[in-house]
């Protein structure tokens, strides 16, 4: 009965995201719009609670490995440890899609209790996040269901894939989705104000925060991804350019495009279309991520053709919001008016400039990542686009975007300024030469690219400790305060991430060899020793584990495991991390083979990975300062007063 | 029944909720009308969706249900995949059960999961030292390495030889070990050992002997005693391939003179005489190893096995 009361609740769902529609349509005006307005609220939370519960009885079959549920018996098995089988839910197509539902509804209801002030904006918003509920939980109740019935009911689960058996990936999935998701409400609320002919200024002031809680937790979901992935997969990678990390780089270049420009458009009335714009294409960009992830058009465009139910439902949701989105703005920019001109050294040329970086990266990876689909679906050769195209040509775009970026906090809005600006950052300029240098040196042999990103990388961090410097002292409120610390923060973080990339993209090669008991390899100065390989297996897997000594066991114990689960007959290695403020030593095993002389050999991967924290650290920089700037957002509403009216400006950017 | 009413008062509960604002509000006219609406449509409507593709008729079959089922039902009636789920589960109920660890490594090991039986036989073989397991362990692990017995397996087979040299598999084993690695008398030893050990009527005990004569009847590659390829200078020389065979039994009678107690020697000569077509020398070199071995029953085992094999060759032709 769970499952069907499961499948039920998502009907009941769906006719809530229906309901929501269109009272939430009228409630935004005509005769007795306050109780569509609350019937609206309560559309959305019908939707939420029935949503949520469906969710959690699907947690409660997976708890009850309870087989007799097709999507259960695809993704779990008896033996397999609680947390796995509760991450279970979401891991696979149909449970990720119920929590996109989910979360979609629950996004609907924060629109709804608190989203833009305007009454009329809001149910309208509302109204249009009931439309991207209904296309969702349509293609969730009938060619996505989590609930469907498998019959004959098997004994045993076919477990889910091992590699997603790991803490991370407990919550990596429900923070990225939270980043997709999340935009859904920019869409929503530029949707709205388009429909009602918003004005520009008030229209980006609504969008913003919203869009800064989305692009927070996609930041946050992504390093989650591309940490799991430097652990997991065994093979010491941590970004590989696939089309499922572009599904989600897109979205997020745009999304942070769209958090700067609605600044200037809110403060300077710039970019009002642009912004909007962005709004409406950054959730597109979130759509067109699912369809290729979970469409099959990844694996082949073949795969797609043989079964495109699911793919030509997410490729029409896709249809609907881009038609919907694109002709309202084509209607109805007009509306959205024009802001003062500027001086192309102001901020928001700065901005603007920026804006135009990230989203020309952002269309190089639209292009890279569609491209050798497109070419198969017309015959042609199969292909694929690797690191080479996108390093060569997205790398160099990020790189000037980074190299801007400090700059913004000291320019003032309107005028130039960029000669103040300068004289202003003379010691983090200064840095770049010297920086350069020493990367050189401790990096023999890095490329020119990974020195002058590393070089940048230093730059953006003295930039954003000198806009600490400057601009926290003459911020007055709290909230004031607070965006400031969160700017530096999250310019800071993008400048770790440029470091630990270079220092990375610099390091010694890899060693993949062959390790008897006793015998060792060196990597970084290091000696690693196998000292030996014994069992140690999971509750429902089997594993062999080296224990392997650095420098003679003076630099610690080194342990990674080979594991082998029976349940889903895959293999998987599980990495061992020694880190110190130099960077990881990153060790993992490999199959026994058996030698001629007897002996019994494992292969095994050395790798030290320098300053690889940098990137975990710039990660969390990025996202405090994205919560940070989303706090002193909801604080303080009024643009910051300088206390020294010498001060330039300092807005968040 | 109780999934309708169930559903039913959701769907009701949903109604209620969607209608409040528009009593709350006691408005007349459009609003009240459309509170009045809103419950049939959310009751019938989510309904109607469910029931597009609903199933309220199915049960839902928890593991906990399905564990109770199994074990509730005698176990020959029992198809062998639920059999196998109820050995597992009887092992989460009890992990130390040594019965259901040797039964499923078995099972496992019939179905080629071997690698999970050696799992699972080690387990066993931690609770309590047995023979049977120790050789089920073993052999899981020569099918696992392609019929290779390694020094793993070799271990496990010794261990269980010398609890119970009565059990004919470790001792097969051992032999093939012994054989790999070129040591064809102490393979002859051990195997016929083992043959002399089972009772006539044993299947075991003509399948190792027919199987021990094939394998020690197989001419041995390698280079002579003095180290250098003994026929290097013929074959360099171009004689002809069955001159060159010719020799190289011959050789072999020769050294049976010397050394008549290699009884792999004796079969290998009786084998290559036979497929000489020299079929009498054949069944000679087999008389005469019958005569050297009259007090070795094992050996006496293989060398009728050798003389079966020829019958049962002839026969086909």
């Amino acid at each position: 009965m769970i499952a069907e009361l499961g499948r039920y609740l998502i009907a009941l769902a769906l006719l809530a995201s229906l309901v929501q529609i269109f009272v939430a349509w009228r409630g935004a005006g005509g005769v007795g719009r306050t109780a569509y307005v609350k019937a609206g609220q309560a559309a959305s939370e019908i939707a939420v609670l029935a949503a949520g519960a469906a969710m959690i009885l699907l947690i409660a079959s997976f708890l009850r490995s309870d087989f007799s549920i097709a999507y259960v018996a695809a993704n779990s098995s008896v033996d397999k440890p609680l947390a796995y089988k509760i991450a279970a839910s979401w891991g696979g197509h149909e449970g990720s899609m119920l929590l996109w539902c989910l979360l979609l509804a629950v996004f609907g209801y924060g629109l709804a209790r608190f989203g833009p002030k305007d009454d009329g904006l809001r149910s309208r918003a509302v109204s249009f996040q009931g439309l991207l509920q209904t296309l969702f939980f349509g293609f969730l109740a009938f060619a996505s269901n989590p609930f469907e019935r498998l019959s004959p009911v098997p004994l045993q689960g076919a477990e889910l894939n091992p590699i997603l058996q790991d803490p991370l990936l407990v919550i990596h999935p429900p923070m990225l989705y939270v980043g997709y998701v999340g935009l859904s409400t920019a869409f929503a609320i530029a949707a709205a104000g388009l429909m009602q002919k918003t004005p520009g200024r008030a229209l980006a002031a609504a969008i913003r925060p919203w869009a800064l809680g989305a692009w927070t937790a996609l930041t946050a979901g992504i390093a989650l991804g591309a940490f799991w992935a430097y652990y997991e997969l065994g093979w010491g990678g941590w970004w590989f350019w696939d089309p499922v990390e572009n599904a989600s780089f897109m979205p997020w270049l745009l999304g942070a495009a769209l958090i700067h420009s609605s600044i200037a458009t809110e403060k300077r009335g710039a970019f009002p279309g642009w912004t909007v714009f962005l709004a409406l294409l950054a959730y597109i960009l979130s759509i067109l991520g699912a369809f290729l992830v979970r469409s099959g058009v990844i694996t082949s465009v073949h795969a797609f053709a043989l079964d495109p139910e699911r793919g030509v439902w997410i490729l029409g949701m896709l249809g609907v919001s881009s038609v919907a989105g694109f002709l309202l703005f084509a209607l109805r920019a007009g509306s959205l008016g024009e802001g003062d001109g500027f001086e192309p050294t102001s901020k928001e040329a700065l901005i603007g400039a920026n804006n135009l970086l990230l989203a020309a990266t952002s269309g190089v990876v639209l292009v890279g990542t569609l491209y050798p689909m497109l070419l198969e679906m017309m015959g042609g050769a199969t292909i694929s686009v690797g690191a080479p195209y996108f390093n060569a040509a997205a790398t160099p775009l990020l790189l000037i975007a980074a190299l801007l970026m400090p700059v913004a906090p000291f320019l003032p809005w309107s005028n130039g300024g960029l000669k103040n600006a300068v004289s202003q950052m003379r010691a983090a300029l200064m840095l770049i030469p010297v920086a350069a240098v020493i990367i050189a040196l401790l990096f023999a042999g890095a490329s020119p690219l990974a020195v002058v990103g590393g070089a940048i990388g230093v730059w953006a961090i003295s930039g954003a400790v000198m806009d600490l410097g400057q601009f926290l002292p003459v911020a007055m409120a709290r909230g004031q305060k607070l965006l400031v610390i969160g700017r530096a923060m999250a310019h800071a973080g993008v400048g770790f991430i440029a470091l630990g990339a270079a220092a990375d993209a610099s390091r010694p090669p890899d060693q993949n060899i062959a390790l008897a008991p006793g015998e060792s390899v060196a990597i970084a100065g290091r000696e690693l020793t196998l000292d030996g390989v014994r069992r140690a297996d999971g509750p429902n897997y089997m594993a062999d584990r080296a224990r392997i000594l650095v420098d003679g066991g003076e630099g610690g114990v080194m342990s990674p495991e080979r594991r082998f689960y029976a349940g889903a007959n895959q293999t998987t290695r599980e990495v061992a991390l020694k880190s110190s403020i130099a960077g990881d030593l990153y060790v993992s095993v490999g199959e026994a083979r058996l030698r001629q002389d007897g002996s019994t050999a494992f292969e095994t991967r050395v790798a030290f990975h320098p300053l690889i924290w940098s990137l975990s650290l710039g990660a969390i920089f990025i996202v405090l300062g994205g919560g940070l700037s989303l706090t002193g957002r909801m604080r303080a509403h009024a643009p910051l007063v300088e206390r020294d009216a010498s001060a330039r400006p300092a807005e968040a950017v | 029944m109780v999934f309708i009413v169930l559903t039913a008062v959701i769907g009701a509960v949903a109604a209620w909720r969607l209608a409040m604002p528009f009593l709350k509000t006691g408005q007349a006219g459009a609003g009240r009308l459309a509170s009045l609406v809103m419950v049939p449509v959310v009751l019938l409507g989510a309904l109607g969706f469910y029931f597009v593709n609903g199933e309220p008729e199915t049960p839902g079959a928890p593991y906990a249900e399905v564990a109770q089922r199994l074990a509730d039902t005698n176990p020959e009636e029992l198809t062998s995949e639920e059999q196998e789920a109820r050995l597992r589960a009887i092992l989460r109920e009890n992990p130390e059960d040594v019965q259901a660890l040797t039964l499923l490594g078995r099972f496992l090991s019939r179905t080629e999961r071997e690698l999970e039986a050696v799992t699972l036989f080690t387990r066993a073989l931690q609770i309590e030292e047995d023979p049977r397991i120790l050789s089920d362990m073993g052999q899981a692990l020569v099918v696992l390495n392609n019929g290779q017995v390694t020094p793993e397996a070799e271990r496990a087979f010794e261990a269980a030889n010398a609890l119970d040299p009565s059990l004919p598999e470790p001792a097969f084993f051992l032999g093939s070990a012994y054989y790999a690695r070129g040591e064809r008398n102490e393979a002859a030893a051990v195997w016929s050992d083992i043959i002399m050990r089972l009772d006539d009527g044993d299947p075991f005990r003509a399948a190792i002997a027919a199987r021990a004569a094939d394998l020690l009847s197989r001419p041995q590659g390698g280079p002579g005693s003095a180290g250098a390829a003994p026929f290097a200078d013929a074959i360099a020389a171009g004689v002809a391939p069955e001159d060159l065979a010719e020799m190289m039994v011959s050789r072999l009678e020769a050294r049976l003179e010397d050394d008549p107690d290699d009884l792999s020697g004796w079969l290998t000569l009786a084998r290559a005489r036979w497929t000489q077509g020299q079929t009498e020398a054949g069944l000679e070199a087999l008389e005469r190893a019958r005569s050297r071995f009259e007090d070795n029953a094992g050996a006496l085992a293989l060398i009728s096995a050798m003389r079966t094999a020829f019958s049962v060759e002839e026969s086909e032709q």
